[in-house]
């Protein structure tokens, strides 16, 4: 599915990532762990090239994402940021089909389709109210569905919990999971809690100093 | 890009426009005020072109004869030159009958024209219209001849005069398309500012960064339209109002065909598109490309 090979990345010639082999199958549920500063969201973004690695080789399903144009790229994966990225000035079920939008879909499929994952994710009835008006979690939880909404391989998840309570972000997670297998969709976590990791990760990596070591 | 592509941009362009309005009427305003200097300004030239082509072609040329010199005997003169033909004597008293044609029932006012006050004049053409003014200017020269007069005068004068305003319009016309540039280009980054998040989260998800300008250029290229459309509106009205009531006044001062005309127009929405075009580009090149 993803393969990352020797990848490095420095800035003004700093070193930050530094030879990054890692390998995500389709369907896993994989966490990646660091400290703030460690790198952990520059690797998020040399995967949908925000970022230009230095060298070393990222594939998807055999083909170097080099190859791909960045949009058609990004519209292999769903991301889901920290901040949740969702636009004030539309409604939740706005902020969700502009991702189908973009694509040029049938607005009545994609309504169809963005109506069936807030059910399932228990925000049917926040359809067409605005994301300010939701909490942390909730507002997630769209982000989710919009990551979700046009199938794609792989969820990159940019630290999803890291504005959450304890609580919450443990209801995200589980959340996630279970629509991962639902799905049939791979997911990538970025976070820096050990806590989330033990409870719900089936692989980890650690990234330290610049390299990333998978934890047993 | 399909129907659906089209509905969604559409919609946003829509919103966009709408969320700056203020912006995008001041842009519309400045676009149209420019255009519609371009299309009077070219309205003018082009009209007045014919006018001195057609006078800088005539061949004519009039000497007055100084007081105490017989006009027959310059006549005598002139036809012995080989560059001259056609030479034809118009004594005061002639030029005073045809004079009295346009005061019939009011002769009374040519009388203190009947006192010596005209001067013979002697018409003759030029062969070569090159050599107009330097005959005028060895005629202007010769004894007997007081004053010549010839069409070029009256071309150069008109010329003169088109140039002045062609420089002080030319002044003007840059001076408003570049207020008119800077004012598409500032609605649009004040836009794209407004809307940074937007497209950020746009191309993060996987639009294709070429729709996504592109829509901010069909923003541009509708109000270019809307202002070059409205100034194409008042440049029709100064035709039908201005020009067409002067040109039936001044029969010969105005010509212009119907093509020359629509041209003129095609340069408005040219120019008005162009600059609403060119700011949107300019001002969505550095964002898309960072993300």
């Amino acid at each position: 599915m993803i393969h990352l090979e020797q990848v490095s990345k420095s800035f003004e010639q700093q070193p930050i990532l530094h030879n990054i082999n890692m390998h995500i199958a389709p369907g896993e549920f994989a966490f990646l762990q660091g400290r703030s500063g460690s790198g952990k969201s520059t690797l998020v973004k040399l995967l949908y090239r925000e970022l230009e690695r230095d060298t070393g080789s990222i594939t998807i399903d055999g083909v170097s994402i080099d190859k791909l144009a960045k949009y058609e790229l990004r519209r292999k994966m769903g991301v889901i940021f920290q901040s949740f990225e969702l636009l004030e000035r539309k409604t939740v079920l706005e902020n969700i089909v502009l991702a189908g939008q973009i694509l040029g879909r049938d607005p009545d499929k994609m309504e169809a389709e963005a109506m069936r994952l807030l059910k399932r994710v228990g925000l049917e009835e926040k359809a067409h109210v605005l994301p300010t008006k939701l909490s942390g979690g909730q507002q997630q939880r769209v982000a989710i569905v919009r990551a979700l909404l046009n199938k794609p391989k792989i969820i990159l998840a940019d630290e999803p919990t890291g504005n959450l309570d304890p609580e919450t972000a443990s209801e995200v997670l589980m959340l996630m999971r279970e629509l991962r297998e639902e799905e049939g969709v791979a997911m990538l976590v970025i976070t820096h809690s050990q806590h989330l990791i033990e409870t719900f990760a089936e692989k980890s990596w650690i990234l330290k100093e610049g390299g990333v070591y998978e934890r047993q | 890009m399909n129907a659906n592509n089209v509905r969604y941009m559409w919609q946003d362009v829509r919103q966009g426009m709408q969320r700056n309005k203020g912006a995008a009427l001041a842009s519309v305003a400045l676009i149209f005020v420019a255009m519609v200097l371009v299309g009077s300004l070219l309205l003018a030239r082009l009209a007045m072109q014919d006018t001195i082509a057609y006078v800088e072609s005539q061949l004519s040329m009039k000497v007055y004869i100084e007081e105490g010199f017989v006009v027959e005997e310059v006549a005598q003169v002139l036809e012995k030159n080989t560059y001259i033909e056609k030479v034809e004597i118009e004594t005061a008293e002639v030029l005073l009958d045809r004079l009295s044609l346009f005061f019939i029932g009011k002769e009374y006012l040519l009388d203190s024209f009947s006192n010596g006050a005209m001067q013979d004049a002697v018409k003759f053409q030029v062969k070569d219209v090159q050599l107009m003014s330097q005959i005028a200017e060895s005629l202007g020269e010769m004894k007997g001849i007081e004053k010549v007069v010839y069409p070029q005068q009256m071309a150069e004068y008109l010329a003169s005069a088109l140039e002045k305003i062609e420089l002080y319009g030319l002044f003007a016309i840059i001076f408003f398309f570049v207020i008119a540039f800077m004012m598409v280009y500032i609605a649009f980054h004040l836009a794209l500012y407004q809307r940074e998040k937007e497209i950020r989260v746009k191309l993060l998800i996987g639009a294709n960064p070429k729709i996504v300008r592109f829509q901010f250029l069909l923003e541009g290229l509708i109000i270019g339209l809307i202002g070059s459309i409205a100034s194409i509106l008042m440049v029709i009205g100064i035709y039908y109002f201005v020009f067409q009531p002067v040109s039936e006044t001044i029969q010969f001062l105005w010509k212009m065909d119907i093509s020359t005309f629509l041209f003129v127009l095609g340069c408005q929405l040219f120019c008005g598109l162009g600059i609403g075009l060119c700011a949107s580009y300019l001002s969505t090149r550095k964002l898309i490309k960072n993300v």
